[in-house]
């Protein structure tokens, strides 16, 4: 029988060879083509510029108010701060650098009122300018007074660009602003990336006393002193969206977006008012070449990211990748505050009114209470009747959980602040919160609402966790490869986990997508509606107040307008509900009735001299706080001296089920919240400290006494106080000897 | 047609880019941790800080106005002094037990300064210094001021092979005064004097074992020309990197070499035999079990140790010099924790070239600071130390205490967890001592608790169980005598389609014989058999008792077991018939499908039986266990063969050559899979690149 050659076979036979043809056809002419950057050929827009001349060499007052007098002198551009109530002055130069024998770049760096940094398209290389060698010295740029202050646009003809710089007086001191729409570039193959503003204001040498205060973590103090070491942070940490190829080790995040410097009797604390989501600080300890301690923010102009890609070789190679378009704000701005005392709790005095001026609130009463973590479920294969199933597995059922509360009752603790994480639909691998529904596994709607009428009997508030960027599974409306944030290769963004002893990621299980900062808004509009399903205190808003990222696919979020976008989320739920927030980032301040897991330690950067409670100090009064989880740190005796230092809240996190059967889930962890090995020691020592502790807890601390580097004294403005002593020796202070590695209170009453 | 293809392409390269992805840095937790451990499969995970930074000395003022400059040694003596070897300062710094500089001593001989610049071990006792320079060829023993006493040279050249280069690099002096250097390049081990510098010989040299392999490349060598040779493993004795002593004069040794193999550190007694084992007096791996191929350098990323110390407890830290990374080891060899990191901030090394210990502490010099990263142990460090210490004195109880508060900070440390369930197993509460042998992942003290729970539990029924039993004979005598009664006529009997399978099973050379007669083999059956067989494999992985089951602590994938059941039945069907078609074989594939098929009962049987027995059984009786599973599966082939031969009408000798057929068939099928799933996936590596490529260029 002649067999017939169905054409569905020639098909499946065709097609594969076709596409194989075609792809082969392709990749040959790319390669054949010469280098496809030629392809892109440089483009130039001639920047127009008159420089300003007849410029007179002399200090000249540009502004001035009840408090300050600012003076600059147009010719060298160097600008003068005069406080008037302590009679000290700040200048954007240091005052005896005309007398250290330093080599002129050094000098010309030193003498700058900016700096930046750009980077060539084909190369890897960055490179630094200083606007005093591109710039001034050259008679290329323009001074001109402005209302309140001056302007200066420095050209830069070498590189090829125009950057502008405002520096106003204001009530509180100066600031310093560079309009972004005014700076413009020349080529589209050399690009701006960063600017730096005033890099050596407040600038000291080693020998001067006092230090900077940089933002890692708690806050930590540097003094001009420091050893040879620099430093460079994030403000509020590392972008996810932008490419790494490794774990980093762990360390802390910058919270705060601000910085200090005390130079004798006088201090300034700078915010950074605008941009602070793109910004560095960077501090550097005094060199033999460039003698002077210095701190400064850089703002990213451009996010640069270096992306590995294959070569005509096949051989792979890194290449500079620049964000699409530069930053989408108006300006950069630092506010320099002054202070009224030179010292880091006046700093804190600073930028308390500063939020105070933009909406945060006084507390008017004190708080007594305990806070507790519950750890509902977690997703996890199980095996039901020999069938292996994926369901939540639950760690603390709504049952149980009413079970750790009345027991910790019993215990004696009659305050609690109770926050419930995983307690949703699908549990912590579980998806967005927009409905709120509850997890069968644990309960069901029936069994939750018996926790809630409990938690309401007895007077407990309970805060529900929302979770609105990170995504396991999709939903709808919420795709998870199309809703989450982009990297530069327009790939969604997964947030691996590492492992310990390669740091290469991790793949397998469900990877943790993060939703995009321009989707947030829709998962907020799903879910305010149904915040009142639930009769609770209030909500944790998780994540949402301490993760920020960009967006760089096509939606084009960048993180200065990742941070607008999510303060109006915070804003429009805070409208509805109480907030909690752990470890929160500046930005969601002002929406925060209480911050959880407030940032006690620092990353133990080598610059860093001492490390002090400065998040804390600046919070105390305005937003009620706690600890991370007692039991979870790695000392948690070295913790609850850190706690009473800050003067914040005791927290624990309890799990109510078998904790060893955590250790595969995507919440491992949790290794150490096991309720019946805890209850009773956090029961214990609620009850010794909550007399301290509640006093403290609306008030501002007043004092912050560093007896040594580990003994320690914080006094708060109804006169309580604690000493802490880290030390492994007992040490007498006064006619109070603190003993080694504990504590002592001082529980004066109001008036005392 | 070519659009919609296009598009799924399209599709695909989306999914695939996302594959590649983007890696994001882990942000950090509150005071999160570098340190972890490995769990019995081997996967590194999270466990508290066991030490943390006590204080960092370095700078110049910390050592006398003088900075280190690039220190390779140092020295903590019994009193907890510390003595730095600053080489290239030319001067040895002694600081106190609190880091206070004392002294710089420089050493010196008949009033002439000796030169140390590139000297690289030291070695103090209350008498002397030690020096082990590798350019000098020389050891300067000298007294606490300087002054050089003593200088061992090259041992005498009759003592030695023809070529041996005196190189000395470590020194270490047992309490005897013998002395023990490191040449470097030298694969006899460590060179012995006594305390006058005289010659002893060499000591602990690490033995080249005779293995399979070593016999192997001999073969080979013979045969193969010297270059290809050449790419053979050397099987010479692997020289040593480090080593240290302990009170007991053993020697603890590291073979130099980033290779990550058993053994790699060894405890030398006198008589140069490595005391160094586990429980089970196996010779352990250390190091990181995890490893990372990098693509680049196209080698793999793994441990090198550079140095070792013992503490007065019998704890011993290697430093790993891949990673700037610390692993602690306890006497059975069991890895407590691994812990540091490198980099710039407080608590990371830069670069460090040596460990010491000083009382609890751990003394870390790094070169790359300038200084000493002084550790001190954790709550949980001293608690995993001080449990392990009380467990090893048979202090069980004792040690519970620490155990518990070890698993109350982690409650996935398993010597805790094992600890525990000790702890519970002696006090009766075997449940209890159940659940942390599981969490432990301790399959032999799950099964010594399961017997002591079995013990108790038979014990406390017996009566029932008796009952039960009699009961269960009784039943079988009467179905004896009922059968005796009623003799069948098995001639006469008239298997049903539906029958088939269990009279296969019962009678299989009978059964595949009439069914071939009767062509009573049944499509639907086979699919109920197949179905079967996947339901008890799953069942199996879940159902079978812990101390059985090496995979119960895994999350199962349900297409594996799919492919590892039916997959391999599906290919082997079609091998057969591929191979029978050649073969002459009469088979149909739907035949040969539901014959096979058929063959597989035993074999379900028996994984039934097992599930069934493995909760019942403890490890001591294993031997049973073990031997059901081999007649299950020797009943398998024969059935397997019986059902073939059957099927195709070929003689014995042909059905066992078409079997052969059949698997060799099997493993090129496999083979072609996996070359083609891996060009595959070449391919789409390189789509991908071509893409990301596309899109930023």
């Amino acid at each position: 029988m002649k067999k017939q050659i169905p054409w569905s076979t020639i098909l499946t036979t065709a097609i594969p060879l076709l596409i194989v043809s075609a792809l082969i056809a392709l990749l040959i002419v790319i390669s054949s083509g010469s280098d496809i950057t030629d392809t892109d050929p440089q483009v130039i827009t001639p920047i127009e510029f008159t420089p300003s001349t007849n410029l007179a060499d002399e200090d000249v007052l540009v502004a001035e108010n009840d408090k300050f007098a600012l003076w600059a002198n147009l010719a060298t551009t160097k600008i003068t701060l005069y406080q008037k109530d302590n009679d000290t002055y700040f200048t954007s130069v240091p005052e005896t650098l005309e007398e250290e024998d330093i080599k002129n770049s050094a000098k010309f760096q030193l003498s700058s009122l900016l700096t930046f940094r750009y980077s060539d398209r084909d190369s890897n290389a960055y490179n630094n300018q200083n606007c005093f060698a591109g710039s001034v010295r050259k008679g290329d740029y323009r001074a001109q007074q402005i209302e309140n202050g001056v302007r200066f646009d420095f050209y830069f003809d070498n590189e090829g660009f125009l950057i502008p710089l405002e520096i106003t007086l204001t009530q509180t001191g100066i600031k310093a602003t560079v309009p972004l729409k005014d700076i413009r570039e020349r080529s589209n193959r050399i690009l701006l990336t960063g600017v730096t503003v005033l890099p050596n204001f407040g600038a000291a040498r080693a020998d001067t006393e006092g230090y900077m205060l940089l933002p890692d973590g708690s806050g930590m103090l540097a003094d001009f002193s420091t050893r040879n070491f620099s430093y460079s942070q994030r403000i509020y940490g590392k972008d996810y969206a932008v490419i790494s190829s490794t774990s980093s080790g762990s360390s802390q995040i910058a919270r705060m977006p601000i910085y200090g410097i005390k130079r004798g009797n006088g201090a300034f604390l700078s915010v950074i008012s605008s941009g602070a989501a793109r910004a560095y600080v960077e501090a550097n300890a005094p060199t033999t070449k460039s003698p002077y301690a210095t701190v400064a923010a850089r703002f990213v102009y451009r996010e640069v990211m270096t992306v590995e890609v294959s070569q005509k070789t096949f051989e792979s190679t890194q290449v500079n990748v620049f964000e699409s378009s530069p930053c989408s704000l108006d300006a950069f701005t630092v506010e320099y505050l002054l202070c009224e005392e030179a010292s880091y709790i006046s700093m804190a005095d600073s930028y308390r009114q500063y939020l105070q001026e933009y909406g945060m609130e006084s507390l008017t009463e004190p708080r007594d209470a305990l806070y507790v973590d519950l750890i509902g479920g977690v997703e996890c294969q199980q095996s039901v009747l020999g069938i292996p199933v994926n369901r939540v597995l639950p760690v603390t059922d709504y049952a149980a959980a009413t079970q750790i509360l009345r027991q910790l009752r019993q215990a004696g603790v009659d305050n609690l602040q109770v926050s419930y994480q995983y307690w949703q639909q699908g549990g912590a691998e579980g998806k967005l919160t927009t409905t709120l529904d509850a997890e069968a596994a644990l309960g069901g709607k029936r069994g939750l609402n018996q926790f809630l009428q409990y938690c309401q009997q007895e007077g407990i508030p309970l805060y529900l966790a929302l979770n609105l960027t990170d995504m396991r599974r999709s939903q709808p409306g919420f795709l998870k490869t199309y809703a989450a944030a982009q990297s530069v290769r327009s790939e969604p963004v997964i947030a691996y986990d590492y492992y310990l002893s390669t740091f290469q990621q991790k793949t397998g299980g469900l990877p943790l997508y993060l939703l995009s900062p321009a989707i947030i808004p829709d998962a907020v509009e799903k879910v305010l509606p149904n915040l009142d399903n639930w009769s609770v205190a209030g909500y944790n808003v998780g994540t949402l107040g301490n993760k920020i990222y960009s967006d760089m696919g096509s939606r084009s979020i960048d993180r200065g307008a990742a941070e607008a976008i999510i303060t109006t989320a915070l804003s429009k739920l805070a409208g509805q509900s109480k907030l909690q927030l752990s470890a929160a980032n500046a930005y969601a301040f002002p929406y925060a009735d209480t911050i959880t897991d407030v940032p006690l330690y620092t990353s133990g950067y080598l610059i860093e001299t001492c490390q002090v409670p400065f998040y804390s100090m600046v919070m105390h009064g305005m937003a009620y706080m706690s600890s991370g989880d007692i039991n979870g740190y790695l000392d948690s005796e070295h913790a609850l001296l850190r706690i009473l230092e800050a003067g914040v809240g005791l927290k624990y996190a309890f799990g109510w089920g078998n904790v060893a059967e955590l250790s595969d889930t995507a919440i491992s962890e949790y290794g150490y919240i096991q309720a019946d090995r805890w209850l009773d020691h956090a029961a214990q020592q609620h009850q010794a400290l909550r007399e301290f502790l509640s006093a403290v807890s609306d008030r501002t601390m007043t004092a912050h006494i560093l007896i040594s580097k580990d003994v320690r004294y914080s006094e708060f403005d109804n006169g309580m106080g604690v000493y802490v002593n880290y030390s492994g020796q007992d040490v007498s202070y006064g006619d109070i000897v603190i003993p080694a590695g504990g504590y002592v209170l001082q529980l004066s009453k109001e008036g005392v | 047609m070519r659009k919609r293809l296009w598009c799924g392409m399209l599709a695909a390269l989306l999914c695939i880019g996302m594959l590649w992805g983007v890696i994001t840095p882990a942000t950090a937790a509150e005071n999160s941790s570098d340190s972890y451990t490995y769990d019995a499969e081997g996967n590194s995970q999270a466990t508290p800080a066991p030490y943390q930074l006590k204080t960092v000395v370095w700078g110049a003022e910390a050592f006398g106005g003088v900075a280190l400059k690039n220190p390779q040694d140092f020295f903590v003596d019994d009193d907890h002094n510390i003595y730095i070897l600053d080489g290239e300062n030319n001067r040895i710094v002694m600081l106190d037990r609190d880091y206070r500089f004392v002294k710089a001593i420089t050493l010196s001989y008949n009033g002439e300064m000796v030169d140390i610049s590139e000297a690289s071990g030291i070695f103090v006792n209350r008498k002397h210094l030690y020096v082990a320079d590798k350019k000098q060829a020389a050891v300067f023993v000298t007294d606490h001021q300087g002054n050089v006493e003593l200088t061992i040279d090259a041992p005498p050249a009759d003592k030695v092979e023809q070529g041996f280069v005196y190189a000395p690099s470590r020194v270490v002096v047992g309490t005897d005064d013998v002395i023990y250097i490191i040449s470097a390049n030298t694969y006899n081990g460590a060179l012995q004097y006594d305390a006058s510098g005289t010659f002893l010989g060499f000591f602990g040299s690490d033995s080249v074992l005779p293995t399979l392999t070593v016999r192997l490349n001999q073969i080979w060598r013979k045969i193969l020309s010297d270059e290809a040779a050449a790419g053979l493993q050397r099987s010479v004795p692997i020289s040593f990197a480090q080593f240290d002593i302990d009170s007991k004069n053993f020697l603890y040794t590291i073979s130099s070499g980033t290779k990550t193999e058993s053994g790699q550190v060894r405890r030398v007694n006198p008589s140069s035999v490595n005391v160094l084992l586990n429980e089970n007096g196996e010779v352990a791996t250390y190091g990181d079990l995890e490893t990372w191929f990098n693509s680049q350098t196209n080698l793999d990323v793994v441990t090198n140790f550079i140095d070792v110390t013992i503490d007065d407890l019998g704890f011993f830290t290697l430093l790993d010099a891949t990673r700037s990374r610390l692993f602690q080891y306890d006497s059975s060899t069991n890895l407590l924790y691994a812990f540091g990191v490198k980099g710039t901030q407080q608590g990371t090394f830069d670069k460090p070239v040596a460990v010491e210990n000083q009382g609890d502490c751990i003394l870390v010099l790094d070169a790359g600071l300038g200084g000493i990263h002084v550790l001190q142990p954790t709550v949980f460090g001293q608690g995993v130390r001080t449990a392990i210490t009380l467990y090893n004195d048979g202090r069980y109880e004792d040690a519970a205490e620490y155990w518990e508060r070890i698993l109350s900070q982690d409650a996935y440390y398993a010597l805790a967890n094992i600890g525990m369930g000790k702890v519970h197993e002696r006090t009766g509460n075997y449940a209890l001592a159940m659940q942390y042998y599981r969490a432990g992942s301790d399959r032999d003290g799950y099964s010594s608790a399961f017997l002591a729970q079995r013990e108790a539990f038979t014990r406390d029924n017996f009566l029932l169980i008796l009952i039960g039993v009699i009961i269960m004979l009784s039943l079988v005598v009467v179905y004896t005598l009922y059968c005796d009664r009623h003799p069948i006529n098995h001639y006469e009997i008239r298997i049903s389609r539906k029958q088939m399978p269990l009279w296969c099973l019962r009678h299989p050379f009978r059964g595949f014989q009439e069914m071939r007669q009767e062509n009573l083999h049944s499509l639907g059956a086979t699919g109920i058999i197949l179905a079967v067989w996947f339901l008890v494999s799953v069942l199996s992985t879940q159902l079978t008792a812990f101390h059985f089951n090496p995979t119960a602590d895994e999350d199962l994938n349900i297409f594996v077991i799919l492919a590892k059941t039916v997959g391999i039945y599906a290919l082997f069907v079609l091998c057969n018939w591929a191979v029978a078609t050649l073969a002459d074989g009469r088979g149909k594939l739907s035949e040969i499908a539901a014959y096979a098929a058929y063959a597989l009962l035993p074999y379900i049987v028996t994984q039934v039986a097992l599930m069934v027995l493995s909760n019942i059984f403890s490890l001591e009786e294993a031997a049973f266990y073990n031997v059901i599973q081999t007649v299950g599966f020797m009943c398998t082939a024969a059935y397997l063969l019986i059902a073939l031969r059957e099927v195709h009408d070929y003689s014995l000798k042909t059905t066992l050559l078409t079997l052969v057929g059949t698997f060799l068939g099997m493993y090129f099928v496999l083979l072609i899979i996996t070359i083609v799933y891996s060009m595959f996936a070449q391919l789409i590596g390189f789509l991908v690149m071509l893409y990301s490529e596309l899109r930023l260029r």
